[in-house]
């Protein structure tokens, strides 16, 4: 499993790193939604895709809602569709409606997870998904 | 006062929250007679103020005023009432009455004061069969040896209008 | 109920609703307009991007109602997600069935989004959840069932280009541009060096290159434009008599051609190439009659599959109109199968057929815009709006106190007309603010005549023009009901069934065409059908069944007719079809429109159909007006009505005989209309000569009101007359009010309305005249 974690803050970063390398994913980081697009792009073009993206969405540079959106646009462009659309869970500390259903309706994310996370519920998350097997 | 009333009026109790409004009108002087106005419909009281004419309009729509950004009509009630039209002065006042969300001015010669006339107090309008006035009026008030004349504030506005109305329809 | 939901929690659900709301009406459309591009004849590329579109809208549905744990509205769209990744990866060919299902899916949607800012919860749509999943199952299942058994799958719909990956066209874009550079600074040079033969080698083969790719990857228009180009660069290079500097310019204005072509591809598109065949026979024109290349492309061509297998004569005529008998199945399968075609033939005939298709203009396709926008309460934004009003109203109360008259004061004049622009510009910010293009409304109408035309099994096509039009949203609430009765009458009783129409000589398919456009302050709203047109007498005949007129209407026009099916009683329920489901008239359509203050107008030919405008004017809360006085009283008359004031000299007036005063101004007669008569106030002077004459325009008619003297000009916010006033009846000449700088109100001139009086003591004469 390839995954990119999209998060700015360093100990977020860890967590979620030590988290998913506990499932022998391959994980790449990036800092702010500007840099996740470059590396989902660079994904792309070298033929081998993320399995899923963790985003934050207060970033600096370019929040998460916008990489969301932009990273759906560089799909629709490319004709990626269906089950070939990239994995996305939000990660974030922001719970408000308008920014659940934006991610959720607007950016077609897969799954939205509200800080402080924890690991069972990204495992469940992940299980949901289908990204890994039910037992951790 | 109001204990008085309880045991005239014992269907108060499912009033109890326009208590305070309940039986109380405000007077005004006209033409020589008292009258009354249900308090429930009056927003407020002005000084006459000058009047923007409106053209095509009923003689006793004497026109539109500004009420703080509001455009309001304003009755002149004599004419209403087919008395004789009569100079203003600085006792004159606009009495703003607000009748299922119709704001109206009416002018009237002089206001006096809020009185608490309760139902039992009041007979219907002698059928005089004077003149259609009658239409507008409520009934007779008695507070102590006077009579005041009160009004039906939404036949003062409508009635014979609309009938005029129906009747340019049916023709 | 509601009390065992967090707060957060009904948030989220009416967040969720509308951000739901709005994706389907921007992605039903997408659906039905897929849906008339598919069936046999479709071709998975041309949908793709739409597939993936109308995907992700149950896709975030899915996540969505699974987040607020609203399984069945999940699961409905995790079935309808199912049937589309079928259709996308080509493991299915979109059928029209499927696109009622989708249909079905976005109501199911709809219901359920109803249901869940009820109750918070969807427990009660479990059963029509199952109903609608077993739905989508069943069109999964034959499909998954065929493919298992190893039943021989043609795949009739694949060509070159669905094999196409996104990489590869990444790389045929950035590849061809730096062909199109090479070619075009080759042609630069040949066109100043032009027997030079090495120069237009390189050129020839900078073409010859780009046509391979173009034609590896299946962008038609690009391929058979560059075939041509191609052609003619090599007669040029074997000596043919041929203009060079023509053909070289030609062919660097087919560069820049190319390059939007490419674009179009970078974006997704299809490479599309508008007016090919004018480029074609453009290079056509620079060659020799013997050489020029035969264009298939010119002629009428059929792109269906029967039509180019009996073209090619695989296969009779006979042989193909049996098999599209069967068209349930596909028609290359049956081909095959009956023995009447070889694979080969089937083949290669799809191969012109994906050509060809390439070439044809692609159904219109909504396009899917976003834009970014938070949602204001619309409470909040009329306060705002009132707010301003009131503003303006200040700002002119401070910029023309009285206080001020006659007082030098520089730098106060610079800061108040500083503050006035602002203002302005707030104001029209403002009234901008409630403006929304009829679009939203329009896509809604695209899903009702597709169901009409289904239900009733007529054709029709259904245009939209104008759908940037902009207009107030309470306008938007109020035409869409009036809209749906509008186009359910002309789908009714307008548009006729296909035989009736082949019989009358016209097209078996219908036409309805909804626009909107703004006009002199008003939108119009459009509906045009060139259906059976409206019949005259069978309204007549009806009016006199109802009591709505008592003679036979002989002396009536035909507008003062068709307005007849407006009236109260007119329109029968009987005839109201479970569409609209509402059980109202026409007169409702009237009604509607009238409480925004509009109009209707409707125009109709027997036999060629009907026009219906709705005529509704914008909000136009604040206008620049002139004040006037009269007297004692004051009037506002709209900017826009005023064409030039003057004083008049004596002998400029005329006296007709029937008293009206006529005044010269130039070449043209002009009536004149005297304010204090019309308002019957007392002037300060009553000789033309002492006043001012102000020549106004309404409705392209003009005439010269006579008023005392003018005031200047300023911003005007219009408030209206209390209704207690016009219940009285129409107000003369007035069209509203506005409150002045010392808090008096002042009236505003209807320069319509006057001008309408003017006529009326003509109007009974001219009608005998014809006017």
């Amino acid at each position: 499993m390839k995954v990119l974690i999209v998060e700015d803050e360093v100990v977020s970063q860890k967590l979620l790193m030590g988290f998913m390398e506990a499932y022998d994913a391959m994980c790449h980081q990036a800092n702010n939604g500007k840099k996740a697009i470059e590396a989902f792009q660079e994904a792309l073009v070298t033929g081998d895709p993320y399995d899923l993206i963790l985003l934050d969405i207060m970033m600096p540079e370019m929040d998460g809602q916008q990489a969301l959106r932009e990273i759906r646009r560089i799909e629709a462009q490319k004709g990626i569709g269906g089950a070939d659309m990239v994995k996305i869970v939000m990660v974030t500390a922001l719970s408000d409606a308008k920014n659940v259903m934006e991610a959720l309706v607007k950016g077609s994310c897969e799954g939205y997870l509200t800080k402080p996370v924890y690991p069972q519920r990204l495992h469940e998350m992940l299980v949901h998904l289908g990204l890994v097997d039910e037992k951790p | 006062m109001a204990e008085m009333r309880r045991d005239i009026d014992f269907d108060d109790d499912l009033y109890d929250d326009e208590d305070t409004q309940k039986d109380k009108y405000l007077t005004f002087f006209m033409a020589g007679e008292d009258y009354g106005i249900d308090i429930a419909y009056v927003t407020e009281i002005i000084g006459i103020q000058k009047i923007t004419e409106v053209p095509d309009m009923p003689v006793f729509i004497k026109g539109v005023i500004n009420l703080r950004g509001k455009v309001i009509p304003i009755m002149d009630v004599r004419l209403r009432f087919n008395m004789k039209e009569r100079a203003y002065d600085e006792r004159t006042c606009i009495i703003v009455v607000d009748i299922n969300g119709t704001a109206v001015g009416l002018v009237v010669d002089e206001v006096r004061e809020v009185a608490d006339i309760p139902e039992a107090q009041v007979e219907p309008p002698p059928q005089t069969g004077k003149g259609r006035s009658s239409r507008y009026l409520k009934g007779m008030g008695k507070v102590d040896d006077e009579v005041k004349i009160l009004l039906n504030a939404e036949n003062l506005l409508y009635d014979e209008e609309l009938e005029k109305l129906e009747t340019i329809g049916e023709g | 109920m509601t009390n065992q939901f967090s707060p957060d929690h009904v948030e989220m659900v009416h967040e969720f609703a509308q951000e739901i709301r709005d994706l389907l009406d921007e992605l039903e459309p997408v659906i039905i307009a897929m849906g008339e591009c598919c069936g046999t004849e479709g071709k998975l590329e041309d949908i793709s991007d739409d597939i993936n579109s109308i995907f992700r809208l149950f896709h975030s549905i899915k996540g969505a109602a699974g987040f607020l744990n609203f399984t069945h509205v999940a699961a409905t769209s995790h079935s309808a997600e199912n049937l589309l990744d079928l259709i996308r990866t080509g493991g299915m060919s979109l059928q029209p069935d499927h696109i009622d299902l989708l249909c079905q899916g976005c109501d199911f949607i709809r219901e359920a989004i109803d249901h869940v800012c009820q109750h918070y919860e969807d427990g009660g749509l479990s059963e029509q959840s199952r109903r609608l999943r077993d739905r989508f199952l069943a069109a999964i299942k034959p499909d998954l069932q065929a493919a298992e058994q190893g039943a021989p799958l043609i795949d009739l719909d694949g060509d070159l280009g669905s094999q196409v990956s996104p990489e590869m066209t990444v790389n045929f874009v950035s590849e061809s541009q730096e062909i199109l550079q090479a070619m075009e600074s080759g042609l630069l040079n040949w066109l100043n060096d032009q027997e030079n033969q090495e120069l237009l080698g390189d050129i020839f083969r900078h073409v010859h290159s780009f046509k391979g790719n173009c034609g590896f990857l299946g962008f038609a228009d690009l391929e058979s434009l560059s075939h041509h180009l191609e052609t003619a660069i090599d007669l040029a290079r074997s000596g043919t008599k041929v203009d060079n500097g023509k053909i070289a310019e030609l062919a660097l204005k087919l560069v820049d051609v190319y390059r939007e072509s490419l674009a179009d591809i970078e974006g997704g598109g299809p490479g599309k190439i508008d007016g090919l065949t004018i480029y074609l026979d453009m290079i056509n024109d620079l060659l020799p009659s013997a050489d020029r290349v035969s264009s298939e492309t010119v002629k009428e061509e059929s792109d269906r599959l029967g039509d180019i297998l009996v073209e090619l004569g695989a296969a009779s005529r006979a042989a193909v109109d049996i098999s599209l008998a069967q068209q349930n199945r596909q028609l290359g399968a049956i081909l095959v199968e009956s023995g009447a075609v070889s694979h080969d033939a089937i083949d290669k005939a799809l191969q012109i057929q994906a050509e060809r298709k390439k070439k044809k203009i692609g159904p219109t396709k909504a396009k899917v815009t976003s834009r970014q926008d938070i949602r204001v309460d619309l409470g909040k934004l009329d306060q705002l709006i009132d707010l301003i009003g009131e503003l303006v109203i200040a700002e002119n109360m401070v910029v023309h106190s009285p206080d001020l008259v006659d007082m030098e004061l520089d730098s106060f004049q610079k800061s108040s007309q500083h503050l006035s622009k602002i203002v302005r510009d707030l104001q029209e910010m403002a009234m901008t603010l409630r403006m929304v293009p009829v679009s939203g409304l329009f896509r809604r109408m695209i899903r009702l005549v597709h169901d009409l035309s289904r239900k009733s099994g007529k054709k029709v096509d259904f245009i939209l023009r104008g759908e940037d039009t902009e207009v107030d949203k309470t306008v938007i609430e109020t035409i869409t009901d009036p809209l749906v009765h509008l186009l359910r009458n002309s789908m009714d009783h307008g548009i006729e069934s296909s035989e009736v129409r082949l019989k009358a000589g016209k097209n078996s398919t219908g036409r309805i065409k909804l626009s909107a456009t703004h006009e002199e302050g008003c939108v119009k709203i459009t509906i045009d059908d060139d259906g059976g047109g409206l019949d005259r007498g069978k309204i007549l005949a009806k009016a006199r069944e109802k009591g709505l007129i008592h003679d036979d209407g002989s002396s009536m026009r035909d507008r003062e007719v068709f307005q007849l099916i407006f009236a109260p009683g007119f329109s029968t329920a009987a005839e109201i079809t479970d569409v609209s489901g509402r059980g109202v008239g026409m007169d409702v359509v009237r009604q509607n429109i009238n409480k925004v203050n509009g109009t209707i107008d409707i125009q109709s030919k027997a036999g060629q159909g009907t026009t219906v405008q709705l005529s509704i004017s914008l909000t136009m809360a604040i206008i620049e007006g002139m004040m006037v006085r009269c007297g004692q009283s004051r009037y506002i008359i709209p900017i826009i009505n005023i064409i030039e004031s003057f004083q008049c000299k004596p002998g400029m007036i005329t006296l007709a005989p029937d008293g009206q005063e006529i005044v010269k101004v130039r070449d043209n007669l002009l009536s004149v209309v005297r304010l204090h008569e019309l308002h019957k106030i007392v002037p300060d002077n009553y000789e033309l000569e002492k006043g001012i004459l102000i020549v106004l325009e309404a409705r392209r008619h003009n005439f010269c009101l006579f008023v005392d003297e003018l005031l200047g000009q300023q911003q005007t916010v219009i408030k209206g007359l209390s209704d207690y006033v016009t219940s009285f009846g129409n107000v003369g000449g007035v069209s509203g009010c506005t409150i002045m700088g010392n808090g008096e109100v002042c009236l505003i001139l209807d320069v319509q309305s006057v001008l309408d009086r003017l006529n009326t003591g003509e109007a009974d004469e001219s009608a005998y005249r014809g006017r």
